[in-house]
């Protein structure tokens, strides 16, 4: 998952539950407000109250203090009076103050005030009066009076009563807001939990999802890393600093013919044969100094790695390093090398034998001349008839040496030459003219040579190159046999054996050798494969099938322990249109 | 120890050549087909020569260059020319085609040790020649039977 949205989502996590809850806040002050404002104005009512019923008290005692003087006289029983008008002003400023948010209850107040002057105003009278000596017990008089006193009467209670219905009023106004509040502040709750359940349920889900899409991309990505390591072709070994074995690749396990399992969090070493072990830990050492990321793995002649089994084989190593979460690892990447080595010293070999080829073609060339010499002179003592029998057997002997001679340098020189195209040709003779020249060969190992010629077995060859392959196979059956032994060569017409039957000739060269190994048999066929390390070029066969089925025709050998059979079949025809030297055209289907 | 050299070599023609301006009997030499052998080595050319003197069907000598052998053919006619082709001064071909053109009637022979005279006779077959090639060393009874076969 990218930063960025993370953050977004760590923001949200943040704020929105914060938020919430300052919101939540704020709801709860304000109703808890509403509630103590409320409260308030029930005290605020409460106060008007006792301030009202003050200032009837104060004029309950005018009244009283009046009544008590009026008949007495004394002034003693003014006191109240007295003070009571004293304290009124303030009392009645205090009360109207109080009742500035009330019109309803301004007037009455003004209603109140003018009752309690106009009654003020008769008991100043009355005072008056009585001071003077006056009679104040006048009936109207006093009619008067109280008829003041009670309109003052009522109109303070009447006020009272009214605040105290104000009272109750803003008593039950609060106590339902007390309620509404509990109830508001509960479902806001409920519902603001809920909320935040869901919100957080859903950041949850999609911190999951986030996390398993950035658990199944490393996954996958590990997958793809080690899907590529898997299949590589060549051997991956990824050491730890102390040479324990983290990474073993599929390629690793065949090189080394070891299980993964059995490799893994074992040293190296376990691959490296013991008599380099010590040079290679040093090695490892020095590129660890050199800090260079990686480079080829050489010494002066080849590494050797050791398989599973204890078999040495060489091999083509690189090594790299890396540092990861504070760990040092070595990689090395390495092949087997043996069938390039094999092959290089293979083609070594051939480009040498290519050489001697050359050079036995100089010497040849050289000695063809003196050859002709020695022949001619040992011909001419043979005429010499001063010779007695033993001398005249050994020169016959000679001159068919001296012929064998020449054999060879003329075949190593290609003297016999081979045809433009292929021809008709019969190749029980191509195969007498080979074995002529083995004949010495066969006999001097005291091979016995069976001959079974079908007459006229012929196909369509170039007599050379046929020439090339039966010599081939000859000089392999002579070479397979040990001592004593048979050669059985076979010339007959034929078909082949498998596809469409063609007519053609098969020869089969058959010796009593020892026979080849059924593991050796698939390989004979191959280049640089050969059994005389020194003198074979491992090429003959291999030209052999190859000329064999230029031709059209198929080379297949059977071997068991107790002699060899090679057989060549060549079609009569050539399957495809061949162009004969005189005689038109031969066209087939 | 000093062995009767049965051979000269390299000094000259053999006292034992017969050579047709010194033999009195020419008789003889008129039923036998006339050979000149021409080679640089001196043994093979005498030993060649002998050969076929021997077999008492042919007259033959040995000579070891191309200009002798010229002169030779120049003094008196010749029925087979046998020579080696790689030769100093003048090959074989070279002498092959003078002779063919002071006696057309010669059946030539060149007879060669390198397979790279191949290359030379077909050049010569292209310029309308024919020459026989035969590859050294030829067995004597090899050679001895081609001869008495017609020209291939």
């Amino acid at each position: 998952m990218e930063r960025k949205k993370f953050r977004k989502i760590l923001r949200r996590a943040v704020w929105i539950p914060f938020g919430t809850a300052l919101l939540l806040a704020a709801v709860l002050i304000l109703e808890l407000q509403a509630v103590t404002s409320r409260e308030k104005w029930v005290e605020h009512t409460d106060q008007v109250i006792a301030v009202a019923q003050h200032l009837y008290r104060l004029s309950i005692d005018e009244e009283t203090g009046l009544r008590a003087f009026l008949p007495t006289g004394d002034d003693r029983f003014l006191q109240p009076l007295i003070e009571s008008r004293n304290q009124a002003p303030q009392i009645e400023a205090q009360l109207e103050q109080l009742i500035t948010d009330n019109p309803e209850q301004q007037l009455r107040n003004e209603e109140v005030f003018a009752a309690r002057r106009a009654w003020s105003a008769w008991a100043d009278q009355a005072i008056a009066l009585s001071r003077a000596g006056k009679p104040t017990d006048d009936l109207q008089f006093q009619l008067r009076g109280k008829e003041l006193m009670d309109r003052y009467r009522d109109a303070r209670t009447g006020f009272i009563v009214r605040e105290q219905q104000l009272r109750d009023e803003r008593l039950a106004r609060s106590r339902s807001m007390v309620w509404y509040a509990n109830a508001s502040i509960l479902v806001l709750c409920v519902v603001v939990g809920a909320l935040l359940a869901a919100f957080g349920h859903r950041q949850m889900m999609n911190l999951s999802q986030s996390f398993n899409t950035a658990l199944e991309t490393a996954d996958a990505s590990k997958a793809r890393v080690t899907g590529i390591i898997d299949c590589a072709m060549d051997a991956i070994i990824t050491v730890d600093q102390s040479q324990r074995i983290l990474v073993f690749n599929r390629a690793a396990e065949q090189i080394f013919r070891c299980p993964q399992s059995e490799a893994l969090g074992q040293p190296l070493d376990k691959f490296i044969p013991e008599r380099f072990r010590q040079i290679h830990r040093h090695h490892v050492q020095d590129f660890e100094k050199t800090g260079v990321t990686g480079r080829t793995m050489y010494r002066p002649g080849t590494l050797w790695g050791l398989r599973y089994d204890g078999e040495e084989f060489p091999i083509e190593a690189t090594i790299s390093q890396m540092e990861s979460h504070g760990e040092k690892l070595f990689t090395v990447i390495l092949r087997d090398i043996t069938e390039r080595l094999m092959s290089e010293e293979a083609l070594r070999r051939a480009d040498k034998l290519a050489t001697a080829g050359e050079l036995g073609a100089t010497i040849a060339h050289e000695m063809n001349n003196p050859l002709a010499a020695v022949t001619n002179l040992a011909y001419l003592i043979r005429k010499n008839k001063s010779l007695d029998e033993k001398a005249r057997k050994q020169l016959e002997l000679l001159d068919q040496e001296v012929a064998r001679m020449a054999h060879m340098t003329r075949r190593t020189l290609g003297f016999y030459r081979d045809t433009a195209s292929p021809v008709t040709a019969d190749l029980g003779q191509i195969m007498d003219e080979v074995l002529e020249i083995y004949a010495r060969k066969i006999d001097s190992k005291a091979i016995k040579l069976q001959k079974e010629y079908h007459p006229h077995a012929e196909a369509t060859v170039f007599p050379g190159e046929m020439r090339k392959v039966f010599s081939n196979l000859i000089a392999n059956a002579i070479d397979a046999i040990r001592g004593q032994g048979t050669i059985t060569v076979r010339v007959r017409n034929s078909h082949n054996w498998n596809g469409f039957p063609l007519p053609g000739a098969r020869v089969t060269v058959a010796d009593s050798g020892s026979g080849i190994k059924p593991a050796d048999r698939r390989k004979i066929f191959e280049p640089f494969y050969t059994t005389k390390k020194e003198t074979g070029t491992g090429l003959g066969l291999w030209l052999s099938k190859d000329i064999v089925e230029k031709h059209g025709g198929s080379i297949s050998v059977r071997s068991k322990h107790n002699g060899t059979v090679f057989s060549v079949f060549i079609p009569a025809a050539k399957s495809t249109p061949v162009s004969t030297q005189a005689g038109g055209q031969r066209q087939t289907a | 120890m000093s062995a009767t050299r049965v051979m000269p070599r390299g000094d000259g023609p053999s006292p034992d050549s017969i050579l047709a301006s010194k033999n009195p009997n020419l008789e003889k030499q008129d039923r036998r087909r006339t050979v000149l052998i021409v080679d640089d080595e001196y043994l093979i050319a005498d030993t060649l020569a002998d050969i076929l003197n021997d077999s008492g069907e042919y007259f033959a000598v040995a000579v070891y260059d191309g200009a002798s052998a010229l002169q030779r053919v120049r003094n008196s006619g010749l029925d087979v020319l046998i020579t080696d082709v790689l030769m100093p001064e003048m090959n074989g071909i070279e002498l092959a085609k003078a002779i063919k053109s002071i006696c057309p009637e010669t059946r030539i022979v060149l007879l060669s040790g390198q397979a790279q005279t191949r290359d030379l006779v077909q050049q010569a077959e292209r310029e309308g020649y024919r020459f026989e090639l035969w590859a050294k060393p030829m067995h004597p009874d090899e050679i001895l039977k081609r001869l008495s076969q017609k020209q291939a």
